[in-house]
């Protein structure tokens, strides 16, 4: 096992050095994304984009230096992609990926989603209907990189696109966390201090062994794992657990 | 004319057509040779001491000399007719007589056929009179099989059946021991049996025995409208997309309006207003049932009568639907997680009666195997023996390189269909067919597409390509999306449009495009669906990537299940002709009381090998319940086929089902379905089929002949080689017509002369 954790850190650092030196941090100038690339059938790496509401009226998160939707944007996904395509069969694309908002009709080209701190997300009315029919059709959303209170915030959004849906706890027993690695233990990964983690889920008709079609990694970031995971910033097995949590969330979605 | 042809030639056309023609001189051929050498010396050294006539007339009148002179010379020859005719009295004649339902149509309005067929062959009348004086006559009925009697007489026409070729058959084989002289069929041609009549035809004109058919009813009527044929699915599955596809036939009645209803067990289950066209005489309309429980139900599709119409009795056709309850098991291995398959899962997930059974290749040598049955079942990753592959019905080849399979494995994917007769779909995406390197391989041997394209990059963009059904297609159950023709092709047209990413070859010869995709701005198509018969299974190529925009795309409604839709019918259309290990068939499905069946039992063994050396008995559930066991025999002439015949003496559906025991393995197959009624059957097809009678009377030697001049046949069935028969030799030379063109040979010089002065 720890052989593993270290071929696999090898690994990823290899890969994801030439990254090392991009993209911006909690802090920093915000990033400017690239037009998407076209549609071409393979796994792409979906980032929802989002505006802020009554939170830019206050100067912006952060004086406006950080949007919250691009957290580890480019880094997370450019190394997340790169280390899906060399552990699993997926076809990912590497080195590209789309930002898109929900009332975006492209976005209905990619079936998984990822969303950053939803706590600051305030959908507008066509955010949510895209969503809902994004989601109802067979779309697949992951939450992540969000603590404390803006659960809240997520709860109330998501009780707008899909009224009728609630979010249920879900532990290592869910076949999300044996879609490719055996994880019995996904709360172990943690990323703030004094919270605990947990997973929630939503799935059809509220019967959790229908199709789950949203996931949130509450009170965690497992993104920030994937974005620093060249850098050595972070443990070995907590990096290898994030990726295995991240590719586990990839294979369900797209088999399921 | 017939009647100066034959004061003229002697001997009447139907002797000429038999005989041959010989020469038998009454001198030495060579004496013969001199008189015609002498005769046309005479004639030029004549005309050639004449004088005072100018060349042309010297030619003229030596012409008609020497013509006069070489029809003398040939009379010496003694041209000869020889026929073979039967010997009086000691030859037999069979006459067979149709007495199936169709015989009791009144095409007159007030006499049935049966009734003018009896009457004109009854033992009073002058033609049974002269056959009888000339040859020991039998007399047979036949319908389903065929039975002798002892006149023309007492028809009952009951029979929902005409087996032509069993009744040509059936009166040779019993009367093989006897000098036949020939057969006499009477009857409309209406032959519904199914059976190839060309093998009967061949072995009567083997023996020579000539077949003079005699036909009864109208070549065409003035206004009917008949339901020829209703094409039901044999057994689909619970829940499925149920199309009666009707046949109708119409005659006078352009332009009318009529309402075709359907009915499953008495209830009905469907009904389609149809414009009758002008200028066409058959037309096909499809009626969608409403869904059918699992269970074996009757099918009646019928017509009003219209005013005035000729016969009412073909306006109603009958069938039987085997609906089965599944499940049907489908496996799905892909080789790259991505959303064609859970999409295709979700779609099938909502059908209870299909199973699919997904293998997917996550990683190298890693599967995660989503709908097994148990913790074994694709334990060991894509099976790796026939047993094990073939328990399944269809099969699935998602994106995954040929290189995955061993050999024998892609053998197996081959044999599948070949040899299992189950369906395969291989679906496009970047690891399929040529970019999967399945080209040469046994797979694209049974692909209906060639791979004979270079394969296209990895990073080459996808080509998008808005997709279409062909006329074929628009016309299967498993591609409608509407309630109609129409709306199911206005369906079509508001898809959104879908990618492939590989190099499709040309389509195969044989193979069928289903559906066709187009590139915007352009306007050649390429198939996109398309299917082939290989072996004793389907092969099915599903190009595009993508087929979940049809259900994600943003221009789909949420509510819009065509997705759902389409590949429940597909998947559906994958399992529906793949046999069991044992199968039973009933020949003919539907049958009156009384009448024999044919059972054929098709036994293999788990590799779907056929099986020669099992015991096989068919159990017979009669309509009342009484259960019957009929032992089969494997018939020679087929591997892995055993038959055996029984007789449905109760009116109602019988259930047949069939076991196969070899050792200690006990197979049982599903049970086939038999209608057993007197209802509607053989009326379908009414009309005269006067040129298969010609056909069958041309090819054996005999003659075609309406009713009403059946009377000609006394003459004609003398001359025969069949049975004891003589060879007559018969004079030419004394044929008035030699004695006429003398005369006018003669005549003629002698007037040319006489205008000359010369005579």
């Amino acid at each position: 096992m720890r052989r593993n954790a270290l071929m696999t850190l090898a690994l990823l650092t290899w890969l994801t050095a030439p990254l090392a030196a991009q993209g911006g941090r909690r802090g920093g100038p915000a990033p400017v994304p690239g037009a998407n690339p076209a549609y071409d059938g393979r796994y792409t790496f979906a980032r929802i984009r989002y505006e802020m509401g009554m939170d830019a009226g206050f100067g912006g998160f952060r004086r406006g230096r950080d949007l919250p939707w691009s957290h580890d944007y480019p880094r997370g996904e450019r190394n997340f992609t790169k280390i899906v395509a060399e552990l699993t069969t997926v076809r990912a694309r590497m080195n590209e990926s789309v930002v898109i908002a929900l009332n975006d009709p492209e976005l209905f080209k990619y079936p998984v989603a990822y969303m950053a701190e939803p706590g600051y997300w305030r959908p507008n009315d066509l955010e949510v209907a895209g969503l809902s029919a994004y989601l109802r059709k067979g779309g697949f959303i992951i939450f992540d990189d969000f603590r404390g209170e803006h659960w809240f915030n997520l709860e109330a959004q998501m009780r707008r696109a899909l009224p009728e849906l609630r979010f249920i706890e879900i532990d290592g027993t869910h076949p999300i966390f044996d879609a490719f690695y055996r994880i019995p233990q996904p709360q172990a990964l943690a990323s703030y201090g004094e919270y605990a983690p947990t997973f929630w889920a939503i799935f059809e008709d509220n019967d959790p062994k229908k199709r789950m079609i949203a996931l949130a990694n509450r009170d965690n970031d497992i993104s920030e794992y994937w974005e620093w995971s060249g850098e050595g910033y972070f443990p070995v097995d907590l990096t290898n657990d994030a990726y295995k949590l991240g590719i586990n969330y990839i294979v369900y979605a797209l088999s399921r | 004319m017939d009647a100066l042809l034959t004061f003229l030639l002697k001997y009447p056309s139907r002797v000429w057509e038999r005989g041959d023609v010989v020469w038998s001189p009454v001198l030495p051929a060579w004496t013969i040779v001199l008189a015609g050498i002498a005769a046309l010396g005479v004639t030029v050294w004549s005309y050639s001491r004449v004088t005072g006539l100018s060349r042309p007339h010297r030619l003229v009148l030596g012409a008609l000399r020497l013509g006069a002179l070489l029809i003398v010379v040939a009379c010496l020859a003694r041209p000869t007719l020889v026929v073979a005719s039967a010997v009086t009295q000691r030859n037999v004649l069979a006459v067979l007589l149709d007495d199936s339902r169709s015989m009791a149509l009144r095409d007159d309005g007030t006499t049935s056929r049966a009734a003018l067929a009896e009457r004109a062959f009854a033992d009073s009348t002058a033609l049974v009179r002269a056959l009888a004086d000339r040859f020991a006559l039998r007399f047979y009925r036949f319908a389903a099989d065929v039975r002798p009697a002892s006149s023309a007489a007492g028809s009952r026409t009951l029979g929902t059946r005409t087996d032509l070729a069993g009744a040509l058959d059936g009166a040779r084989q019993e009367l093989a021991g006897t000098p036949l002289a020939g057969l006499i069929v009477v009857t409309d041609g209406a032959d519904n049996a199914g059976r190839e009549l060309d093998p009967a035809v061949l072995a009567l004109k083997a023996r020579r025995i000539p077949v003079y058919t005699v036909g009864a009813g109208a070549e065409r009527f003035a206004r009917d409208i008949a339901i020829e044929r209703v094409q039901l699915p044999a057994r689909p599955l619970a829940g499925a997309n149920l199309l009666a596809d009707v046949t109708l036939r119409l005659r006078g009645v352009a332009g009318e309006r009529v309402t075709l209803t359907a009915e499953a067990d008495g209830r009905v289950v469907a009904t389609e207003t149809v414009t009758l066209p002008a200028r066409v005489e058959t037309m096909r309309a499809r009626l969608r049932l409403a869904e059918l429980a699992p269970g074996t139900h009757r099918i009646t599709v019928r017509t009003p009568a219209l005013d005035g119409e000729t016969v009412t009795e073909n306006n109603e056709a009958h069938g039987i639907v085997q609906v089965r309850s599944g499940p049907d098991r489908i496996l799905y291995v892909e080789g790259e997680p991505r959303p064609e398959l859970g999409f295709v899962r979700r779609a099938i997930a909502t059908d209870s009666a299909l199973q699919l059974v997904a293998l997917l290749r996550s990683a190298d040598q890693k599967f995660l195997r989503l709908g097994v049955r148990d913790s074994l079942e694709l334990a060991g990753g894509f099976p790796t023996s026939r047993e094990e592959l073939f328990a399944y019905r269809g099969l699935i080849i998602g994106s995954i390189e040929a290189a995955f399979f061993s050999p024998d494995q892609l053998r197996m994917l081959a044999e599948f269909v070949s040899q299992r007769g189950g369906g395969l779909m291989a679906l496009g995406g970047r690891a399929a067919f040529a970019e999967g390197g399945y080209r040469g391989t046994p797979v694209a041997e049974v692909l209906p597409i060639a791979l004979d394209r270079a394969p296209r990059a990895e990073e080459a963009a996808p080509i998008e390509l808005r997709v279409r059904p062909t006329g074929a297609g628009l016309a299967l159950a498993a591609l409608s999306l509407g309630a109609n023709d129409s709306a199911s092709m206005r369906k079509w047209d508001s898809l959104p449009a879908l990618t492939v990413v590989n190099a499709l070859g040309s389509l195969r010869p044989g193979a069928t495009a289903l559906l066709t995709g187009r590139r915007t701005g352009e306007s050649v198509d390429q198939p996109i669906l398309s299917t082939q018969r290989f072996g004793r299974g389907t092969a099915t190529v599903f190009a595009p990537q993508d087929s979940w925009l049809w259900r994600m795309h943003a221009d789909m409604a949420v509510e819009d299940l065509t997705h759902v839709t389409l590949w429940r019918q597909l998947a559906r259309s994958l399992t529906e002709e793949s046999p069991e290990r044992v199968e039973v068939t009933v020949v003919p499905s539907r049958v009156a009381p009384g009448e024999p069946v044919e059972l054929r039992v098709r036994v293999a063994d788990a590799q779907y090998l056929d099986v020669n050396d099992a015991a096989v008995t068919a159990t017979i559930t009669t309509p009342g319940g009484r259960v019957t066991d009929v032992p089969l025999e494997w018939a020679l002439s087929e591997n892995g086929v055993y038959s055996g015949r029984f007789v449905a003496e109760e009116a109602g559906v019988y259930s047949i089902g069939a076991e196969a025991r070899r050792g200690r393995d006990t197979t049982r197959g599903p049970a086939a379905a038999l209608l057993a009624d007197e209802q509607g059957a053989d009326v379908e097809q009414a009309e005269l089929r006067a040129p298969l009678l010609r056909r069958i009377a041309l090819e054996t030697g005999g003659r075609y002949y309406p009713l009403a001049q059946a009377e000609r046949l006394a003459d004609d069935v003398i001359f025969t080689e069949s049975g004891v028969t003589v060879r007559e030799a018969l004079d030419l030379w004394d044929m008035p017509i030699v004695f006429l063109v003398l005369a006018l040979l003669l005549g003629g010089e002698w007037a040319l002369r006489r205008s000359r002065g010369l005579a």
